[in-house]
């Protein structure tokens, strides 16, 4: 089995989502809030990427800063960079129109919302030519796009996978004075870039964590424990009992989730969000509420009606 | 990595030409599943589609249905439900469009996947995937990897698609992309053809279970075809336009042979994307000439987009249910509706009608809106 190292995570919101980036900011993890406006801070190099939608224009900020800060870019020649994206559709963005305005409709508009946009907007910046996948399973899709990359890398279809979760849904419903379900729609994007660990040892890379979903270690605990989305207490004891992780010490961290959730409906930070933020702070965090650092984590989501799924993390070694 | 076989052990699909056994004899018989609109009144001028005609299904959730009953078929097929086994579920489907209606529609990409597991009481996993025409490709993709990597022993991967409302009908004849009939009454749609003008819309899609080669023969189950390899490029160009060079086409074909580990000479047939656009069959064609060389010309490529419609995201696994029956009774669908040859290619695009032949490897193509590109690889069991 490869090993995967984590090199570098990024968190960007919208001004929808203030909260959220301040809560992951205290948390210690890289988070930039930018306007509303397109490009604001990142300006994307293709002229075809610059007039799409809101999801790709917050994913492609997040994607870029992980990029580079990981410094893949210099030593990604010849390696095989796949893209693997969980995102919120857009569907405040799409109107469906009656027969009498088909006449006026802009045919491209609804094409540049689809889910699968802003994971061709990114390989297209990036040219990057491996395989790019989109996943549209609500709040779970952040962390299944980061083990489908770490899938993708052990199977040698991919030597970088850009893991990222987007919801680009908050700016299009502030701006349409519309709150669904009364609550805050969220607006941001997350991105962390998996590598295969041979490589980033190569290339001198600081991997900042392990991603080990399937076979973790059984000598690594202490255990973070973080529930995420809809995952309650009994989804998180069945997740550590399937990675035959003991409880005794664990801490469970429910408050991240809570932070982020309570407030807005940000699909994109369930999953991805939450492995930055824990990738960055894991043993500090740990340290500061219970006293003993934590050596892993694992990070259960689970959308309202579905299956709780759960992903791995272990500190790489120094 | 555990480099385990994966098999398809069930198959169920659904499209104009009717279920996977009629879709069969239709195929056989070079049936064309294109027939007058009916779900909707004509939009600007498009009066035909490839609808399925007696599915009794609500027009507002069209597709979730569509996935469930695929789903269901496969499963029963492939007898997996009644074997203690470890079940992941991977769909892929389009955004569901209303007949007449004003304001968003309600849609959840992710429901239809999860009444599925809870029909079938999984507790396995389950994916959603939109990687617009290449998705049905993609979820075999990920459905190879999961059983790769062992962590399930069975993988139900299905994709489908209806986008034959009133809107998507408008974008489609807005960007010229979508066949009409011809003022000289030539058949339509033609992909490859000299004189080919888009794609009729259709609908319907396909599921498969794919399994683990070990945990099929300790069952005991029927294998239909190994799934032998797949391969995913983007073409990291433009939305709408693939590359001028065609270099995601020719990767994604290149990794799925790298990956089954065998030439292009091993390759018996091509269930090519097909769709009858100008500039997409012309790409195709032409990366297809790139990978095979000179074995192009005894390599029999169709597309049955001409019989069964544009499925969109439910395409590729319809394409892929036809290799495994093509591998199975074992012949060669043709593409309809060709005539007017482009002398310059030097393919065999099988024109008219359907042909007895020997195989034991087949390819299915599947290229989508974004530069998503996927091939899969099916051999003979």
């Amino acid at each position: 089995m490869r090993q995967i190292s984590v090199t570098a995570v990024s968190v960007v919101c919208g001004p929808t989502a203030s909260i959220e980036a301040s809560v992951l900011s205290a948390w210690g993890v890289r988070t930039e809030v930018i306007g509303c406006d397109v490009a604001t801070r990142y300006a994307a190099r293709n002229r075809h990427v610059r007039i799409l939608s809101r999801s790709a224009e917050l994913v492609l900020n997040a994607a870029m800063a992980a990029w580079n800060e990981a410094d893949t870019q210099s030593r990604a020649q010849g390696r095989r960079v796949a893209i693997v994206l969980g995102v919120e559709p857009e569907d405040g963005a799409v109107v469906a129109v009656d027969s009498n305005q088909l006449a006026s409709l802009e045919p491209l508009h609804r094409f540049r919302h689809l889910p699968n946009v802003p994971t061709a907007a990114l390989a297209m910046e990036l040219g990057a030519t491996g395989a790019a996948l989109t996943f549209v399973n609500g709040r779970v899709s952040g962390l299944q796009a980061i083990a489908e990359g770490r899938r993708l890398i052990d199977c040698h279809d991919a030597d970088i996978v850009i893991c990222g979760a987007v919801d680009g849904r908050g700016e299009r419903v502030r701006q349409r004075h519309e709150c669904p379900h009364h609550r805050t729609v969220g607006d941001c994007a997350a991105a962390v870039i998996l590598e295969a660990t041979d490589f980033a040892v190569e290339r001198r890379a600081l991997p900042v964590q392990l991603v080990n979903s399937i076979h973790p270690s059984t000598d690594d605990p202490p255990v973070a424990i973080v529930r995420d989305g809809w995952a309650s207490c009994c989804d998180c004891i069945a997740a550590a009992a399937a990675f035959g992780w003991s409880l005794g010490r664990a801490t469970v961290f429910g408050s991240i989730s809570r932070n982020l959730h309570g407030l807005g409906v940000v699909a994109a930070l369930a999953g991805c969000g939450v492995v930055a933020a824990f990738m960055r702070n894991l043993q500090s965090a740990s340290d500061r509420v219970c006293g003993h650092p934590q050596s892993c984590a694992l990070i259960v989501s689970r959308n309202c009606e579905g299956r709780p799924i759960a992903i791995a993390l272990r500190r790489a070694a120094q | 990595m555990n480099c385990s076989r994966a098999v398809i052990t069930g198959m169920s699909a659904l499209c104009a030409l009717g279920d996977t056994e009629q879709m069969a004899a239709g195929l056989r018989a070079s049936v064309c599943g294109i027939g007058p609109l009916t779900i909707c009144d004509p939009v600007f001028g498009t009066d035909t589609a490839a609808e399925i005609r007696g599915w009794n299904s609500s027009l507002h959730d069209r597709i979730g249905t569509l996935v469930e009953h695929l789903s269901k078929g496969a499963v029963n097929h492939s007898g997996i439900a009644q074997s203690n086994s470890r079940l992941a579920i991977v769909v892929a489907l389009g955004r569901q469009f209303p007949i007449s209606t004003n304001g968003s529609p309600r849609f959840t990409f992710w429901e239809p996947g999860q009444r599925v597991a809870d029909a079938l009481g999984s507790v396995g996993e389950v994916f959603t995937v939109y990687d617009a025409c290449a998705s049905g490709n993609d979820v075999i993709g990920i459905g190879l990897r999961l059983i790769r990597t062992g962590e399930y022993d069975a993988v139900l991967c299905c994709a489908a698609d209806s986008q034959i409302a009133p809107q998507p009908i408008a974008e489609f004849r807005k960007l010229s992309v979508l066949s009409v009939r011809d003022p000289e009454g030539l058949p339509h749609p033609r992909p490859f053809d000299r004189r080919r003008n888009g794609f009729v819309l259709g609908e319907g899609g396909a599921a498969f279970v794919v399994e683990d080669a070990g945990h099929a023969n300790r069952r005991g189950a029927v294998i239909l075809a190994e799934v032998s390899g797949y391969g995913a490029a983007c073409d990291a160009f433009t939305l709408t336009r693939g590359h001028p060079d065609c270099r995601g086409i020719i990767e994604s074909m290149s990794r799925a042979l790298k990956d089954a580990q065998i030439t292009s000479a091993s390759i018996d047939y091509i269930n090519a994307h097909g769709t009858g656009t100008v500039v997409n069959d012309a790409a195709e064609a032409e990366a297809i000439r790139k990978v095979f060389g000179h074995t192009v010309r005894h390599l029999p490529v169709s597309s049955t987009k001409a019989a069964t419609g544009h499925l969109l995201a439910g395409a590729a696994a319809l394409e892929l249910a036809i290799c495994v029956l093509a591998l199975r009774d074992q012949f060669v669908p043709a593409t309809l509706n060709h005539v007017d040859a482009d002398p310059d290619c030097g393919i065999d695009f099988v024109p008219g009608e359907a042909r007895d032949a020997r195989l034991t490897y087949a390819m299915s193509n599947a290229f989508g809106f974004g530069g998503h590109n996927a091939s899969v690889i099916l051999a003979r069991c």
